[in-house]
């Protein structure tokens, strides 16, 4: 076993598991615009948010923030 | 690779941040790692973030990454903030306060973005605009929300976590 995943397994805050992220994308979702995560990618990729809403931004940054985490393209 | 030692001062970086952190918040943090050639990125975030701040109005949320790396210079691995977002939002959702630095955005300086805190107050600005800062460190951000927010302390020795933690920080970074 490689050293990288004995010392990635002993890190004292958890890794995310993709629920974690889900999770976390909902309460963002809710908190800023009460609806759910999944409507929100919805509703983004259906243009259906201005440039101008500062709370689908919030939401927004939320996401981008784990894509790039992980090494994803960020949503644009 | 990253060994045993770096490890520990990731979790040292973590428990310090959790230290911190339950000075004003009962809110659990989470981890993206991702490796990198010369060690790894580290993505943390509050699990529910923005979480109600104890006993206020006020909700912090908490997004930051740094990383562990080899320093073949000082011959020791090190730890390197890289960026961070810290946001302070009202009973409505509404943005106060947001501190950013990200160096690979477009607006690579450190900044603070004035939300509805400004309303009412005739500034030149909107809530867009960049307002430089200088690095602002997580110990700073708890500071303001418990002296200048009057956000109330969940702990009695806060004082000293803070003073500590800014030492630690201030060590594992240098």
């Amino acid at each position: 076993m490689g050293s990288a995943l004995e010392t990635s397994d002993a890190l004292v805050i958890p890794e995310a598991t993709e629920q974690d992220l889900q999770g976390s994308i909902d309460h963002a979702a809710q908190f800023y615009l009460g609806i759910s995560g999944d409507d929100f990618l919805r509703r983004w990729h259906a243009r259906e948010f201005s440039e101008d809403d500062s709370q689908a931004q919030h939401v927004l940054h939320v996401i981008n923030f784990f894509r790039s985490a992980k090494g994803e393209a960020q949503l644009r | 690779m990253p060994s045993k030692a770096s490890a520990a001062l990731v979790n040292q970086y973590g428990e310090t941040l959790k230290s911190v952190l339950a000075c004003v918040i009962k809110q659990p943090l989470r981890r993206i790692t991702k490796p990198y050639e010369f060690g790894r990125r580290h993505s943390l975030f509050l699990a529910r973030g923005p979480a109600q701040l104890a006993g206020s109005q006020l909700s912090f949320g908490l997004w930051l990454s740094f990383s562990e790396f080899w320093n073949a210079q000082a011959y020791r691995w090190t730890i390197r903030q890289e960026r961070y977002t810290y946001q302070i939002v009202d009973e409505n959702a509404h943005e106060l306060f947001a501190f950013h630095w990200d160096p690979l955005q477009d607006i690579a300086f450190p900044h603070l973005h004035l939300g509805f805190g400004m309303r009412g107050h005739q500034l030149p600005i909107d809530n867009k605009a960049h307002i430089p800062t200088g690095r602002v460190s997580v110990v700073d951000i708890i500071s303001f929300v418990m002296l200048e927010l009057r956000v109330k302390p969940l702990l009695d020795d806060w004082q000293t976590r803070l003073e500590v933690a800014r030492q630690i920080f201030a060590d594992l970074e240098g």
